[in-house]
């Protein structure tokens, strides 16, 4: 277990280095000068020498690189050039309300999907289980922003239940808190129909074993076995996911911060973009690649905890 | 005595791998009434695709401001968008740009992760080091942070986006072909083509790729999909395609700007995309089943690349 932990955290120090490199070398990539096209065409000499100043354009690549990664390590991202302020400083709340949208995805989706799906386990044929094997269908091939839209459409425009745009203030946690659920029921339904299918399938096959026939048979109660034997096995699976449900939710919420108009790191990186505010843009990238490669390594970690048989192997695949 | 007699011999009668033809596969597939419905569907879209000018009324370009952001009538099924196109008209054209760009993009990603996956898992050594951190740096950033990243410099073309598309599709395919490679490997059979003196080109390209192929035709179904949806999701970013494309994604962005006033924008390209995905998810499936009707692919391994596939 320590050989693993050892190289699959070494393996992940190694990929988000390589991944700042990668982002340091990007904007010399860029055809023609960058601080020109950041400027525009009728920028004046002085100004542009300025801007490549404070991006650090003069230095030979190397330096660049290694002033990126050594800069970021100490969350020091440069300096936006519009602003002229230092990028970490601006990052601070979109991050904060990305983060906050996250969690709260990830915590509804499981909330809402495990339970799902134990229910139509536990009653096979009843009104759950049709539900969960036969509407989920629409839910699986739907990305985040086509809930999204369609929950606007749906709350915000048409029945005006729900109030539609930015992110609110934690100064008014009730209004936050509404503000929160369209974008997260937009990240996670996804996941509810998902979750709610493997927890179904996984609890069936569980329930189907020697070992819990073998319980049932020493007399223990139906609860008991359904609940703590059959679940208990049945969400390791779910555990193997979590990886893959970081991502999905990471990515989505560039997707949802622009619907539903919040603040955001998504919704500051699309707007980024179109100013050409390279350095921000690349410090919320590596923010996200950052968040998903941890999040990756602690559902990995997390997994081979809860599943001693994985452990046999012992660091064999940290290469897989 | 053929090679592939001493084989036989060598390694017995279950061979591992026996080809079926892509015909005989094809036909298997067409014969679920799955599989059936899901092509008929693909080969409408196609088709819609092809002859997108002769059966829509309107030119997807043609502006009428006399006639902005109307619903649904006999004229405009779909109603007109903000400059008084049509919007079912621009829908169906949006199926043209869909597959222009999921097409080659996945054949990109299948193309260049089986290479260096087969690569990697058949040469070893530093080369296998460098991929697989290669690999695992390209993953961390799902497709719509990498087109953040890279769009912003390449410029937003169709080309770009396919290359987005292309490369966070790619490592899934690398990953996945390295660990089949790895274990086709140490099989019997390699150590007995090797030993009767098949060059390591010969081994890999006679025995392994056609053993692992055939499952990934399976994920190529499933990720196209995945990039037609990121494609849209792209171009309503703004990132992607451009407006005045007639593209879901940008149809999707006017009608989400114009959703107080005109509701009618966003629907034709949701159930287009959603018609589209499913059919593509269908059809994956029923490959899946037809593979291996009866232990169907191992759980872990679908868990390394993109979901929707459940054991039911």
């Amino acid at each position: 277990m320590l050989l693993y932990l050892t190289k699959r955290l070494a393996l992940a120090v190694i990929v988000i280095i390589v991944i700042m490199a990668m982002l340091a070398l990007l904007v010399n990539l860029v055809p023609g000068d960058p601080a020109r096209i950041i400027l525009g065409p009728h920028a004046t000499p002085q100004l542009i020498a300025e801007i490549r100043r404070t991006m650090g354009l003069d230095d030979p690549v190397y330096v660049q690189v290694w002033n990126f990664i050594w800069g970021a390590l100490h969350g020091n991202f440069g300096t936006d050039p519009f602003s002229k302020a230092p990028v970490a400083s601006e990052l601070g709340a979109p991050l904060l309300n990305t983060l906050v949208l996250s969690a709260a995805s990830l915590v509804l989706s499981v909330a809402v999907g495990i339970p799902l799906g134990v229910v139509a386990a536990v009653r096979q044929g009843g009104i759950v289980d049709t539900i969960v094997r036969g509407a989920s269908i629409a839910l699986l091939s739907a990305p985040a922003y086509v809930i999204g839209l369609l929950l606007l459409l749906g709350l915000s425009v048409r029945l005006q239940v729900l109030p539609a745009l930015g992110s609110g203030s934690f100064s008014d946690p009730v209004n936050y808190a509404e503000r929160l659920i369209m974008p997260a029921v937009a990240l996670s339904a996804f996941w509810w129909a998902y979750l709610a299918r493997l927890v179904r399938s996984s609890m069936l096959e569980v329930l189907g074993e020697a070992f819990v026939r073998t319980s049932r048979a020493y007399g223990l109660k139906e609860r008991v076995i359904r609940y703590r034997v059959a679940l208990k096995n049945a969400l390791v699976p779910v555990m193997a996911l979590t990886g893959l449900m970081v991502g999905y939710i990471l990515s989505g919420t560039v997707y949802v911060e622009v619907i539903f108009e919040r603040t955001g790191l998504g919704n500051l990186a699309v707007a980024s973009i179109g100013n050409r505010n390279w350095p921000v843009v690349r410090a919320i990238v590596l923010i996200y690649g950052s968040a998903f490669i941890i999040g990756n390594l602690l559902a990995d970690v997390a997994y081979r905890f809860l599943d001693p048989r994985l452990r046999l192997e012992e660091g064999a695949d940290v290469f897989i | 005595m053929s090679v592939q007699a001493i084989q036989q011999v060598l390694v017995g009668e279950g061979a591992p791998y026996e080809p079926r033809g892509m015909v005989g596969f094809a036909r298997d597939v067409i014969r679920r009434p799955a599989g059936a419905a899901a092509v008929s569907l693909i080969v409408i879209l196609v088709l819609a695709a092809i002859f997108a000018p002769l059966i829509t009324p309107y030119n997807p370009d043609t502006i009428n401001v006399a006639n902005t952001l109307a619903g649904p009538s006999l004229h405009h099924l779909l109603g007109t968008d903000s400059l008084g196109r049509d919007n079912l008209t621009r829908v169906v054209f949006g199926t043209r740009i869909a597959l222009e760009v999921a097409l080659p993009s996945v054949l990109v990603a299948f193309v260049v992760g089986t290479g260096l996956g087969l690569a990697a898992g058949y040469l070893g050594g530093p080369l296998d080091k460098v991929l697989v951190v290669v690999f695992d740096a390209l993953i961390s950033f799902p497709a719509v942070i990498l087109g953040l990243a890279l769009l912003s410099f390449l410029g937003p073309s169709v080309k770009s986006v396919v290359f987005v598309i292309g490369l966070s599709l790619m490592p899934y395919y690398g990953r996945l072909i390295r660990a089949q490679t790895l274990s086709e490997r140490k099989n019997q059979y390699v150590k007995a083509q090797r030993s009767l003196g098949a060059s390591r080109g010969r081994v890999l390209r006679k025995h392994i790729l056609p053993n692992v192929v055939p499952p990934l035709l399976v994920i190529v179904s499933m990720d196209i999909p995945t990039a037609i949806i990121t494609e849209a999701g792209l171009a309503f970013l703004g990132l992607g395609v451009q407006p005045p494309t007639p593209d879901w994604g940008v149809i999707l962005d006017d009608g989400f700007v114009n959703i107080g006033t005109s509701p009618w924008e966003i629907i034709g390209p949701i159930v287009a995309l959603l018609i589209m995905t499913t059919a593509f998810t269908v059809l994956g499936e029923t490959m899946r089943d037809v593979l291996d009707p009866r232990q169907r692919l191992p759980r872990r391994r679908l868990f390394g690349r993109k979901l929707a596939v459940l054991d039911d």
